[in-house]
């Protein structure tokens, strides 16, 4: 085997591997829940029947899966993300999503929306404010005036008072 | 002779100004979205879906139409002048069209592009106008084993074709079903594994997980890399000459043919249309060494296949309710939305709102024909805007689409967290192209499963008791022996992640 072939600290195989037993534990839990269920009943198949055969099919597809994984040599194995830059750019953009998704359940779609936009491009790349406020004033206030005044789509309304009362977030 | 008046007066209805407007609209952004590399078809369908909750029925299936097949022509340009792809379909067409493009001949190359999906996607509507109501006649003749037939055709052929293992599609495929068995039961009604959340009654909304899977796991994808822009070849004269037209004509017919077959088979898609023509093309022409080199034939071939293959897709779908392709899977959902179930009494039922659309199909080509030949130049602009800029906007829009669904905050979770998912499967090279198709057809498959063993008090020989339910349940399993004993895939060298087919 080449030094090619020897494994890096987490790379693809690993994550592979990983989202196999995720896979073999959601067969599993299925397949129990199905069982818990109503297999078969007066009428035919009960709620319990498509899960129970679901689940048995998964567990074995993974299992054959991490045999698999493990008997065959893994010439290819690479890093999940390549380099630091990288790391730190998606991880930048998995942060600013969750901090994004509970900003918007309390402070409503415009205001998160507008920092939003000013803050992350520029975490990836380096923006003139000059090209990302009109931007993200059009992202915010724009897109909110389209889609709840034009097309009638309801967006996240601010839960708290202070901003409901300034009637433009 | 029927169809054909009634396809004139679809005509006469689609070329309302408010339908034609929603059609220029539907042909605009789906090539827009063809264009951009970092959002595919279904995304884009997916991410849109929710602003057209409150617009007319006939409308809004207008513009998400005109989306989906505009996307097969947006995506054609960035091959063309970059050698990137904006969408799967256009991979094959990179090949020699990026070779044109290095000799001056860009121009040429999307014009043959462009006249050659024009000419697959109107030959492709005229036969979903012959074709449509007699496959819905048959159609009526498909009782629940049939149906369990023709949707495991679908997911056997997709897992099949996608992806470069058998384990990594069935295991996509499979987790598309598990997706969804939450919620109520489709027959009798009564909760299951919603582990006691009153939000989960409703099940996992497949519009959430969709964008989620491909929207924001490609946003993901793309931000790793560092994106400096890319140079594209200049776009000179549009003017084809005589022998352009000679190697061109022939193959355009061919590729609309095989594109066309291919779209009513569920599971295959406009990107297996493609690789196929090209495929053909080079084995009839008279100069195969010139394939790969910049050979025009090479170009005209597969984009007269993946846009008749989009249109044809079409077929099925309004004839059947059955989707062959994750986007079309979209646009059955929102026929469901808008109260209309597509299938065998939809051209009884909705016959005004069917022949509208079709017809519109039509108008849509033509406008992208026009939209894509003169403003060639002003497409390839929309590339010098910032990635940086684009992503973010992609998850604004994202997280506005799913909030809109239900007016949850859980829609939007559940988004991010399929986000992740979706991001990790791309790593791994999962295809997501099974799980779109299982996540929407999953119920209709459950519920003809067991519908079929409630009709035969659990005998499983109601399979093999009527010719059609036994020749496809015996295409389908032909095709998952093929797929499970063929060698990997991935040294096909098509380019194409998994022929992720669609995203």
């Amino acid at each position: 085997m080449n030094s090619a072939a020897k494994p890096k600290v987490f790379d693809t195989v690993h994550l592979y591997r990983l989202f196999l037993l995720g896979f073999l534990g959601t067969g599993l839990l299925l397949a129990y829940e199905g069982f818990q269920l109503r297999y078969y009943g007066r009428f035919g198949p009960g709620s319990g029947f498509f899960p129970v055969w679901l689940g048995i099919g998964m567990t074995a597809i993974s299992l054959a899966g991490l045999v698999q994984s493990f008997r065959t040599p893994h010439a290819d194995r690479q890093p999940i993300i390549e380099n630091s830059t990288s790391v730190w750019r998606v991880a930048a953009v998995l942060l600013s999503l969750v901090i994004l998704s509970f900003a918007i359940g309390y402070a409503g779609f415009r205001l998160p929306v507008l920092i939003y936009m000013i803050i992350l491009p520029r975490l990836v790349a380096p923006l003139p404010l000059r090209v990302l406020l009109p931007v993200a004033l059009l992202a915010s206030f724009g897109v909110g005036y389209v889609f709840e005044s034009l097309l009638l789509v309801r967006l996240p309304a601010p839960q708290l008072d202070f901003l409901t009362s300034f009637g433009i977030f | 002779m029927d169809q054909i008046l009634a396809f004139g007066s679809g005509f006469a209805a689609a070329l309302q100004p408010e339908n034609l407007m929603f059609a220029f609209i539907g042909c605009l952004i789906g090539t827009l979205i063809g264009v951009l590399p970092g959002i595919g078809p279904v995304a884009g369908i997916a991410i849109l879906l929710p602003i057209t909750f409150n617009m007319d029925p006939g409308s809004a299936l207008i513009m998400l139409a005109a989306i989906y097949y505009g996307t097969m022509y947006g995506g054609t340009i960035t091959s063309v002048l970059m050698n990137v792809p904006g969408e799967s379909a256009s991979v094959v067409t990179a090949i020699d069209g990026y070779e044109m493009a290095k000799q001056g001949r860009a121009g040429q190359a999307l014009a043959i592009a462009a006249i050659g999906s024009f000419i697959g996607g109107c030959i492709a509507t005229l036969g979903i106008v012959l074709m449509a109501i007699p496959l819905s006649r048959l159609g009526l003749l498909f009782g629940p084993p049939e149906f369990f037939g023709l949707v495991l055709v679908g997911f056997s052929l997709l897992i099949g074709l996608a992806g470069n293992s058998f384990i990594k599609s069935m295991l996509a495929a499979l987790f598309g079903l598990a997706l969804t068995l939450p919620g109520l039961d489709p027959m009798i009604g009564t909760t299951r594994l919603t582990f006691g959340s009153v939000d989960m009654l409703d099940g996992i909304g497949f519009i959430p997980v969709l964008m989620g899977l491909f929207g924001i796991s490609e946003v993901l994808y793309n931000i790793e890399k560092s994106h400096t822009s890319i140079s594209t070849a200049p776009v000179r004269s549009l003017r084809l000459s005589r022998e352009d037209w000679g190697f061109s004509l022939m193959p355009i017919f061919r590729g609309t043919g095989i594109g066309f077959f291919i779209g009513l088979i569920p599971g295959l898609g406009a990107a297996t249309a493609s690789f196929a023509s090209h495929a053909l093309e080079k084995r009839v022409s008279k100069r195969p060494e010139m394939f790969g080199k910049g050979a025009i034939e090479g170009v005209a071939a597969p984009e007269a296949a993946n846009n008749a293959a989009a249109n044809a897709s079409f077929i099925p779908m309004l004839a059947l309710g059955i989707p062959g392709s994750p986007s079309v899977a979209l646009l059955l959902g929102a026929f469901l939305i808008n109260g209309i179930t597509p299938g065998p009494f939809l051209f009884r039922d909705h016959a005004d709102l069917v022949w509208m659309l079709v017809a519109s199909m039509v108008i849509g080509n033509i406008m992208l024909l026009i939209m894509n030949l003169p403003l060639v130049r002003l497409w390839t602009k929309i590339l010098d805007i910032p990635y940086a800029l684009l992503f973010s906007l992609i998850i604004i829009f994202a997280v506005v689409g799913s909030y809109a669904v239900n007016g949850s905050m859980l829609d939007v979770m559940i988004m991010f967290v399929f986000g992740i998912i979706g991001y990790g499967f791309r790593k791994i090279d999962i295809p997501m192209a099974p799980i779109a198709l299982t996540l929407v057809l999953g119920p209709q498959f459950e519920q003809s499963l067991r519908q079929s063993l409630v009709m035969s008090n659990g005998d499983y020989s109601i399979f093999f008791r009527g010719p059609i339910s036994i020749t496809l349940i015996t295409i389908a399993v032909i095709s998952v022996l093929l797929a499970c004993f063929k060698p990997s895939r991935r040294s096909a060298g098509s380019g194409l992640r998994g022929q992720d087919s669609e995203v």
